[in-house]
């Protein structure tokens, strides 16, 4: 069990080291150019960071979320008849949970791409 | 409506709350009203509740009301419940009765003080602790209406707290009492940490099965004196009740006169059982009782200022409670306590009529021959007198009479004696202030002698009320002459202050007893006469001739000096040392240091709150791994 | 065995998050305190259910849901903390540009949260109320989305917090593989019996502790909290202060209730945690020396508090520990009640400095924050000193000594910056260039700072009759 300590000890000493490190052993010049970001070499196409389109995590989140819950489903499908009603009861709670989850993003515009 | 007596105390309290909150917008009428129904009603409330108790068996005593679990510490808890035996019946109707008298006397007396309201939210207050303390269930409780009577009693003396003496005199009594209060403290802590309850069942129940040693009880029942001699102004600690006449009259004639200087008595009534066991402790009550009972009685004589002479007057009434309780027999002591009350309370407010019709004078040698401007007054003042003085088939002479005879009975014929003396030296002050007073020329100022006039009506009232009683209310305890059965108090007390401790004398020495009471009486009264009406320059010639007594007795025999002395200068002086060269310079330096050296190690510790997210989230890795180190090695 | 009015509480606040959830979309107002009635009316009928529960001892779920008394005692603590903060939400979410609806219904799933977890002995499902709870809270923390130090909040709490709610998971699945079960009595069985190495189940123990002492801000697990508790909408960080806390120290009441003595490992954890509750005591004082932003002095106050409370558990009494988080509870509140009280439409005065001359300015809001402050640094009259007073007793009756003298010294440093604000707010003239002016139409503040102080001082004078309640309560377990 020592291994799981040495783990923590490892990282640990690892994220210090890589913080300080930096700090420490490098030289510090700073200019101009090298605070702008993407600092890769050649001179950057679009004089600002496009970012994405905040939306598309939105439906991402979404999409996750409700796929999610629908994989619950299937473990349910496999007990369903040796639970009988209580299942029925137990996945109608479920469901109006979501449904509710469901109606509130709606209401909310979270679907609406425009 | 026996059951709610616990409302007994709520009420003046629940009034007592009202005018301190609200009492700016109250207008005056309605404060009075407030005030004195509220009393009102408690004593009605006790009138029930006694008689409801009448019919109440012996053996379901005491009738207690628990409202809620006050504190609850380990295995110790108090309640906040009351209690109510035939003793706190008749301290309760006590209480609210003359209580409600008195206020209805203040209604005419404070009339005119700016302080009105707050005058009565005091009041009120008090009567709400008083009724506490003497309706508590447990020691605890009682201590908080112990408490409470002495803050109010320190409220009102410094009523008029403009005025420097009374302001230093509300100081004193509370400087005094909390004196005995430390000891008195002491005892209860004794008290809970051998019986484990402060209820007083459960003492009773523990000091019977012999479960605290002898030197135990012992210990307690003197640590629990000490705070009687405190709150009930006996030696050493009486040198504060004088001086509290500083405040209104009627607080005297409440407080000081009626109730709560009278508290020690029902204390050691309720503890009886200690001081039965413990014949030391009991002794040392009885002596205490008894010399400060002729001691108090020997400075009366000298004093010219009215209300310092009833104030020494009530000491020595009080001693001779405590002499009742020291014999044993705690009833007579009740019986005197009750009868005090009427008579005593009666000769304070009829003073404070004296005062009122002299605007404010309390000097006798500027009174005199004020009989005929008084009409009402002066015989009020006169039952009174004649009262305390023992005069025969008044309240005062049975109850006095049934603790000297209980003295002799008990064989303590010292203390018998201490009390016969002092009964002489009572009748004759009690008159050379008559005489001085109301007889004999007048010495009115001229200023003063235009404003003369008789009281109203709602001042003179209770007077005549309280004189009704002070006549009757000896009838309820007739001594055995007249019946083994006629002394119905006893009997009432019977459940909480057993009999067995009453001693029985032949009849033929009862009525000798008797006798001697009266010549001793007429004695003093006819020596007063003699001074005071026949031969006025009689005291003088005396002075002359014992100028050394007359200076000692003038000046109080000097205790006050001599405690300023003996205690409060060195203690002032010494604190005052200790501040300069203790406090200044080692416990402020250290504190100093200490804030310095704190702040630094904040200071630095804070230097760790980057507000980086990763830096908090290192942190946090760190202290798993050395916590988890730790756990493993 | 199997009763739903075991559910009845729990279900009947997650019903009213529902509804809440649904009435905000669908009919969209501009004035949101009609849901934060809907949700005391809710949080009412769910403490009403509790009432009915007590001494009954329900169970579902075969067992992973018990109301005992405590769990009952603890709901209504924190329904009571949750009816408080949604009155002084009421108002504040229109003035302070955090006007959501939402927010009843995060706290009611917050509060629904700490209900599994004080009302479950099995630990994943205390893990599954606690991530309720957590997620709950990250989302109040950013309720001022336009503000960004709101925003930073939310983050700060929501990466911390998922970084310590991963070193929980993986102390329970070391836990689970040491013990062979996620219950607690069971794994107090695994640390009693035999002698075969516990090196496993220690380290996975040792984590869970990590992942609580987070939540409860225990030091070296507390950096969060100043940065969070600042940020955050003032409502919502009085309860953070107050209910995760209390929720997590019922969590540990019942780990440790019957663990102590239990093997030679048990000693370690001792004394692993007395060394967290002196650094907590310690370090959360000494930090709040230097702050001039009250808000952030709370902040480090409530460190200090819980180190004390941990004491309390070190000293294995359960019906001092429940007296101080029930003394805590009003005596925090509405210190944090008089906080929003300091504030206007689109204004709030957290500095040092706008406190001055406060107490003569306001004189209610001064005087309450006067006693609850009071209450806090462990003066009697007030329930801050009789808990104080109960734990320390407590832990000198089995032995502490040196814990307690730490503890005492530790609040004796925080009398000095609880009557720095009281000094500034009676003895010092306000600056002229600052003028504070607050904005007193708020009678649901009023009313709570109103009940808060009765329940500081009724539990400060007469605290016979909860503890005669809280005495029933940890008697069941």
């Amino acid at each position: 069990m020592i291994e799981i300590f040495l783990v923590f000890v490892v990282f640990g000493l690892l994220g210090l080291v890589l913080i300080f490190m930096n700090r420490f052993l490098g030289p510090s010049r700073s200019n101009p150019n090298k605070e702008k970001p993407f600092e890769c070499g050649s001179p950057y196409l679009q004089k600002d960071i496009n970012p994405f389109p905040i939306k598309f995590y939105l439906v991402a989140f979404l999409f996750l979320l409700f796929d999610i819950e629908v994989a619950f489903f299937f473990p349910w499908a496999l007990v369903f008849k040796e639970m009988k009603v209580t299942a029925l009861v137990v996945m109608a709670a479920y469901l109006s949970v979501l449904v509710i989850g469901f109606v509130y993003a709606w209401k909310k515009g979270a679907f609406e791409w425009e | 409506m026996t059951e709610s007596f616990w409302l007994i105390p709520f009420i003046p309290g629940a009034s007592a709350f009202v005018l301190a909150v609200f009492g700016r917008w109250l207008p005056k009428k309605w404060v009075s009203f407030q005030a004195c129904v509220s009393v009102f009603a408690s004593f009605v409330i006790s009138v029930v509740a006694w008689l409801g108790l009448l019919k109440v068996d012996h053996e379901s005593l005491p009738l207690v009301k628990t409202l809620f679990t006050w504190i609850a510490s380990g295995s110790f808890s108090a309640n906040l419940s009351l209690q109510l035996d035939p003793l706190s019946s008749v301290m309760a109707l006590v209480v609210t009765g003359v209580g409600f008298l008195i206020h209805v006397y203040s209604v005419g007396y404070m009339g005119h003080d700016k302080g009105y309201t707050r005058y009565f939210a005091y009041l009120n207050l008090f009567t709400f602790a008083m009724l506490i303390l003497v309706m508590a269930s447990n020691i605890v409780l009682m201590f908080v209406g112990w408490e409470g009577v002495g803050l109010c009693s320190y409220l009102l003396i410094g009523f008029w707290f403009e005025k420097h003496s009374a302001a230093s005199a509300g100081k004193k009594a509370f400087i005094v009492n909390r004196i005995g209060d430390a000891a008195f403290i002491l005892g209860i802590f004794f008290l809970i940490v051998h019986v484990g309850t402060g209820e007083f069942r459960a003492i009773n129940e523990a000091v019977h099965s012999g479960h605290l040693g002898a030197g135990l009880v012992t210990l307690i029942a003197i640590l629990l004196f000490i705070g009687a001699t405190g709150k009930s102004a006996q030696i050493p600690l009486y040198v504060w009740l004088p001086d509290a006449m500083e405040g209104p009259t009627p607080v005297s004639a409440l407080i000081h006169a009626a109730t709560m200087v009278t508290a020690g008595v029902y204390m050691v009534s309720r503890m009886n059982v200690l001081y039965t066991l413990s014949g030391e402790a009991a002794q040392i009550v009885a002596v205490v009782g008894a010399l400060t009972a002729i001691y108090a009685a020997t400075m009366a004589l000298t004093q010219n200022d009215i209300k310092r002479v009833l104030a020494y007057s009530t000491i020595s009434q009080i001693g001779y409670m405590f002499i009742g309780c020291g014999v044993g027999a705690y009833a007579a002591g009740m019986f005197h306590l009750y009868t005090h009350a009427f008579f005593k309370s009666l000769l304070f407010l009829a003073a404070g009529s004296v005062m009122h019709a002299l605007s404010g004078e309390l000097d006798m040698r500027k009174m005199g021959g004020l009989r005929k401007y008084l009409p009402l007054t002066y015989p009020t003042f006169l039952i009174g007198a004649i009262a305390i003085a023992g005069v025969p088939f008044l309240s005062g002479f049975f109850s006095k009479d049934a603790i000297l005879t209980q003295a002799f009975a008990h064989g303590q014929y010292f203390v018998w004696a201490l009390g016969i003396m002092g009964a002489v030296l009572t009748a004759f002050y009690m008159f050379r202030l008559i005489f001085l007073t109301f007889h004999g020329e007048e010495r009115i100022e001229a200023e003063a002698k235009r404003h003369l006039h008789e009281s109203p009506r709602v001042m003179t009232v209770p007077l005549v009320i309280l004189a009704f009683f002070s006549v009757v209310a000896g009838y309820v305890g007739l001594p055995v002459v007249f019946g083994e059965k006629a002394n119905l108090f006893n009997r009432f007390l019977e459940p909480v202050l057993e009999p067995a401790h009453e001693a029985h004398l032949g009849l033929g020495t009862e009525w000798t007893l008797i006798l001697v009471s009266v010549a001793v009486a007429i004695c003093g009264i006819y020596v007063a006469y003699v001074f005071y009406l026949k031969s006025p320059q009689m005291p003088h010639t005396l002075v002359r001739r014992f100028p050394g007594v007359y200076k000692l007795l003038y000046n109080k025999y000097y205790v006050d000096e001599a405690y300023d002395a003996i205690f409060v200068n060195p203690t002032v002086k010494g604190s005052e040392a200790v501040y300069t060269h203790f406090d200044l310079k080692v416990i402020d330096g250290t504190i100093d240091g200490t804030a310095e050296a704190t702040g630094l190690a904040g200071r630095v510790l804070s230097l760790f709150q980057s507000g980086l997210v990763k830096d908090y989230a290192l942190a946090m890795l760190l202290g798993v791994v050395i916590f988890l180190g730790y756990l493993l090695f | 065995m199997n009763n739903l009015a075991a559910l009845s509480p729990l279900l009947c606040v997650v019903l009213g998050a529902l509804l809440v959830l649904l009435l905000e979309v669908l009919f969209n107002k501009e004035n949101k305190s009609y849901l934060g009635y809907v949700s005391l009316a809710f949080l009412a009928g769910g403490a009403a259910l509790c009432v009915r529960s007590w001494n009954k001892l329900y169970s579902f779920f075969n067992g992973t849901l018990i109301l005992d008394n405590l769990a009952l005692f603890f709901f209504l603590l924190f329904s009571l903390a949750g009816a408080f903060i949604i009155l002084l939400s009421l108002k504040y979410i229109s003035d302070q540009e955090a006007n959501h609806g939402e927010l009843y219904s995060l706290l009611l799933l917050a509060l629904s949260g700490m209900m599994i977890m004080v009302s479950s002995p099995d630990l994943l499902v205390i893990f599954l109320g606690l991530e309720v709870l957590s997620v709950s809270c990250y989302a109040l923390a950013g309720l001022k989305r336009k503000d960004e130090k709101s925003a930073e909040a939310a983050l700060k709490y929501f990466l911390l917090g998922s970084f310590a709610s991963a070193f929980l998971v993986l102390g329970l699945a070391l836990l689970y593989g040491a013990a062979h079960s996620m219950v607690i009595s069971g794994i107090i069985e695994y640390f009693q019996a035999g002698t075969a190495s516990k090196t496993m189940g220690l380290i996975g123990l040792g984590l869970v502790i990590v992942g609580f002492a987070f939540k409860i801000a225990l030091v070296p697990f507390h950096m969060w909290t100043p940065d969070v508790y600042e940020g955050a909408p003032t409502p919502m960080t009085a309860f953070f202060s107050v209910a995760p806390k209390s929720a997590g120290f019922a969590v540990l009441l019942r780990i440790f209730l019957d663990f102590w003595g239990a093997s030679a490992e048990t000693e370690f954890v001792f004394w692993a945690l007395w060394v967290l509750s002196v650094l907590t005591m310690v370090v959360g004082n000494l930090i709040a020396l230097r702050q001039t932003n009250v808000k952030r002095i709370l902040a480090y106050s409530s460190i200090a508090h819980a180190g004390y409370m941990l004491v309390a558990v070190l000293a294995g009494d359960q019906s001092s520990l429940v007296f101080y988080l029930t003394a805590y509870l009003f005596m925090n509140v509405g210190a944090f009640a008089a906080l929003i009280g300091m504030s206007k439409k689109g204004k709030e005065y957290n500095e040092l400095e706008d406190f001055a001359g406060i107490g003569f300015k306001y004189p209610w809001i001064g005087g309450t924050f006067a006693v609850f402050l009071i209450s806090l640094a462990g003066f009697p009259p007030t329930a801050g000193f009789l808990a104080k007073f109960y734990v320390f007793s407590a832990a000198v009756r089995v032995g502490l000594v040196p814990l307690v003298v730490i503890g005492v010294l530790a609040s004796l440093i925080s009398v000095f910056y609880y009557l720095r604000i009281v000094v500034a707010m009676y003895m010092r003239e306000p600056s002229p260039d600052r003028e504070v002016t607050i904005d007193q139409e708020n009678p649901a503040l009023f009313l709570v700072l109103f009940l808060c102080l009765y329940g500081v001082l009724q539990l400060g004078i007469f605290p016979g009759n909860i503890l005669t309640i809280i005495r029933m309560a940890v008697s069941f377990l």
